[in-house]
């Protein structure tokens, strides 16, 4: 041990320059959640990886069907189901986050008093939330973001083709974009948020497992509600087999209705009737004189996505907020 | 730092330490939902002091530390270390706090903790710290989780002395050591104390600690303060009267006393008392300083009595308009 | 020179550390010019107030015995020690003769105390008889 007893100089300005250096308490709090945090980094990159060899294996798939000029039935023996399961473990990601590092990140030094030894350095308190919620959430964006990329970068291929999973499912909007990001941090903090009002770690992730399923199950509701309805219509009667109205190849079709001479829309199970003319004479009645779909273009998922993350975010910073402000007072 | 280090060190000086303030409290109280763990109480504690806060569990002695230490905001009053607020950068630094409970990261190394306290304070010595750590043969590599309680108390210790404070706050420090431990850390405390002029303030409620220990004495109980001053003045300012009863009755001229305490057993009464004006002259009875344990008990029993700041406990008007 | 602070004597501590002192100087313990130890290495060995070793020092250098010199210490100024009562003088020699005779005569080392504190208080009346006790303890603690 060195006999060392001036003050060691601030971050990064000590020495010769070894890599990153962390000091003060970005050095505490990285030594604390380090487990935490590295378990986080190896797992992104484990799962980097996979989508990269999946991506390799579709990609091998499609040269053999004459990528990118693809012939018929190019994609009867096409098997996404790999995409499927990984996006169901992604979709876990953000729970299983918020309840392994946001619940515990105050409620286990609230537990264990190790807030107060802290807390009874020179450094003030605010310098200690801004850290422990600064450090987390950088983790949290740089895994979520590389594994939002590389799923991205995964689906790409059948973006605009038929098959495969579309961009409306979960599968696609919920793990590309800033969608999976936004999800994690609203839950994560949200976790901090809990763990320091309950000041129980186990409590603490029993109820942020509870918050973020909740807000997996309010998302699954309300993400096709983030976009702007376009409508198609026709006016071919709406007997005829060619009378619905043509949409975008992948659109996301939201209803249907019959189409009014006065351009109202009803629903298409008025005149339900028993035979073929007083059906008829029921929608001559209603003059109907074609059909109108809702539905959301494709060209709108990135607007969607970064509407829906918007929101969350902003959830998320007030949450930030709310921590800093209770726990600069209250915390101890 | 204030100077005042050398004086301890340094046999020739005066006794005195620093006449600065350490601690002055304003009214201050505090009140939880279930009710008033600290009510109105104003003292002053001068620097250089190793002080003693003592009352029964439940007291408010953990409240007290904890406004003190920057843990716990009052609910009424003010509180200032070293002249300025608690919160503050200022008093941040100068103070160090040990909580009962000890909290250390269980799976940081020895080691590790000790980095913690360098990272954190500007004005660390690492040296100190090491020093403390080394007198009890503790491995620095040694996760904090396998060390025994005595040991991960000396590492405590060590983080709170490396900050070099010039206030240090301990609450109930000694309660789960045993003995031979507790007097090595005793040892360690008032010569880190001696030597660099720390102002102790420590909670507990073993009158064995308070012995030969403290100079200092703060005495609170049912969330309000009872006794406030030096040791020795404080003993001083009492007398353990004994002498015969008639009948239940005391001798008329106790009156002129403040009383503190009476107790009787058989024929026999003992009264702790604050002598009046005229002095102890003239009564039945055998007058004696009391130890300090008897004037604790007297007045630890004696909720109701009125309590006693000396002089330099003593916080005025003008101070209190100055803060 | 290692002071022993006895909490259940009842005696105060800044008083127990004059009195050994004061034994240390004459028994030849501590010898003019000797430094006596900071009130930190008090403190740390003894877990005593340093204000209480202040306490006994001023009070030994009032009485002469001891001397402060600033930055440096206490230090010894005069010993207490008489030749009689050195360790080879001939009244130790004496003392020695008579308590090996209560000795072989049955009595217990209670009772030669006794004896001897009670001889003590008829000879030196009027002076303090607590201190002689107490020395009188001490130096059995020794013997």
């Amino acid at each position: 041990m060195s006999t060392l007893t001036s003050v060691p100089a601030p971050t990064g300005a000590a020495g010769p320059a070894r890599g990153l250096r962390l000091g003060g308490m970005n050095w505490l709090v990285w030594r604390q959640h380090r487990a935490a945090f590295w378990t986080l980094l190896a797992a992104t990159v484990a799962g980097v990886l996979l989508i990269a060899y999946e991506r390799t294996q579709l990609m091998s798939y499609l040269d053999t069907q004459g990528w990118p000029h693809l012939k018929d039935g190019w994609d009867q023996h096409l098997d996404t189901s790999a995409m499927d399961r990984i996006s169901l473990a992604l979709g876990l990601a953000p729970v299983v986050i918020g309840v392994f590092l946001g619940a515990p990140l105050l409620a286990n030094d609230l537990e264990t008093g190790t807030a107060k030894l802290v807390n009874t350095q020179s450094s003030s308190r605010v310098r200690w939330l801004v850290t422990k919620l600064g450090i987390t959430v950088a983790v949290t964006v740089l895994c979520t973001t590389a594994l939002s990329l590389a799923f991205g970068w995964w689906w790409a291929p059948l973006k605009h083709l038929t098959s495969g999973p579309s961009w409306d499912s979960s599968t696609v909007f919920d793990n590309t974009g800033p969608v999976p990001v936004a999800l994690t941090l609203f839950t994560v903090v949200g976790g901090v948020a809990i763990g320091m009002l309950l000041r129980r770690t186990l409590m603490a992730m029993v109820v942020t497992f509870g918050f973020g399923v909740a807000t997996q199950i309010a998302w699954a509701y309300e993400r096709m509600s983030l976009g702007h309805i376009q409508v198609a219509t026709s006016h071919n009667g709406v007997l005829a087999d060619n009378s619905f109205p043509v949409l975008p190849g992948s659109a996301h079709m939201i209803d249907q209705f019959y189409l009014t001479a006065s351009g109202d829309y009803i629903g298409y199970g008025n005149c339900h009737e028993m035979t073929a003319s007083a059906t008829n004479a029921c929608l001559d009645q209603k003059h109907v004189v074609g059909w109108a779909v809702t539905y959301l273009n494709q060209s709108q998922m990135p607007g969607m996505q970064w509407l829906g993350a918007g929101i969350l975010l902003a959830l998320t910073a007030a949450l930030a907020a709310f921590i800093l402000l209770w726990g600069r007072k209250r915390l101890v | 730092m204030n100077g005042n280090g050398a004086g301890y060190g340094d046999p020739g000086e005066p006794g005195e330490p620093g006449d600065g303030t350490a601690i002055a409290a304003y009214g201050i109280g505090k009140k939880y939902r279930r009710g008033w763990a600290l009510r109105d109480c104003s003292f002053r504690l001068p620097a250089g002091r190793i002080c003693g806060l003592v009352g029964p569990n439940g007291a408010g002695k953990t409240t007290l530390l904890g406004i003190a230490g920057n843990l716990l905001e009052p609910t009424t009053g003010t509180l200032r270390v070293f002249g300025e607020a608690p919160e503050s950068e200022g008093a941040n630094r100068r103070t160090a706090f040990l909580a009962q409970e000890k909290p250390l990261f269980r799976r940081f190394t020895v080691e590790e903790t000790l980095r913690l306290g360098r990272e954190l304070n500007p004005g660390w010595d690492q040296r100190a710290a090491e020093d403390i750590v080394r007198a009890g043969n503790v491995p620095m590599a040694a996760r904090i989780g396998t060390l025994s309680g005595g040991q991960r108390t000396r590492v405590a210790f060590a983080l709170a002395f490396g900050k070099r404070p010039d206030l240090l706050i301990l609450d109930e420090p000694m309660s789960d050591l045993d003995p031979l431990v507790r007097h090595e850390m005793m040892g360690t405390l008032l010569a880190e104390a001696t030597e660099h002029g720390t102002t102790v303030l420590m909670s507990t409620h073993m009158l064995s600690e308070l012995e030969n220990v403290c100079d200092y004495l703060v005495v609170i109980a049912e969330g309000g303060l009872r006794l406030a001053g030096e040791v020795d003045d404080l003993l001083e300012s009492h007398a353990l009267l004994t002498g015969a009863h008639v009948d239940g009755q005391l001798p008329a001229n106790l009156a002129h006393h403040t009383v503190v305490e009476t107790r009787t057993s058989g024929r026999q009464f003992t009264a702790l008392v604050r002598p009046g004006p005229d002095g102890l002259d003239g009564g039945a009875w055998q007058a004696e300083t009391p130890n300090l344990e008897e004037l604790l008990l007297g007045y630890l029993r004696s909720p109701q009595a009125a309590p006693l700041l000396t002089p330099s406990a003593r916080i005025d008007d003008v101070q209190a308009v100055a803060a | 020179m290692e002071f022993r602070i006895d909490r259940r004597s009842g005696i105060a501590a800044y008083q127990q550390i004059v009195q050994q002192t004061r034994q240390a100087l004459r028994l030849g313990v501590l010898l003019p010019g000797d430094r006596l130890p900071t009130a930190k290495e008090v403190a740390e060995t003894c877990a005593v107030n340093p204000n209480t070793t202040l306490k006994a020092y001023r009070e030994l250098e009032r009485e002469g015995l001891v001397e402060p010199r600033p930055g440096l210490g206490t230090f010894v100024l005069r010993s207490l020690a008489r030749p009689q009562a050195a360790a080879d003088g001939p009244l130790r020699g004496e003392l020695d003769a008579w308590v090996t005779r209560a000795r072989e005569a049955g009595l217990e080392r209670e009772d030669v105390a006794a004896l001897v504190a009670s001889v003590l208080e008829e000879r030196f009346t009027g002076t303090t008889v607590a201190a002689a006790q107490g020395e009188a303890l001490d130096m059995r603690g020794q013997g």
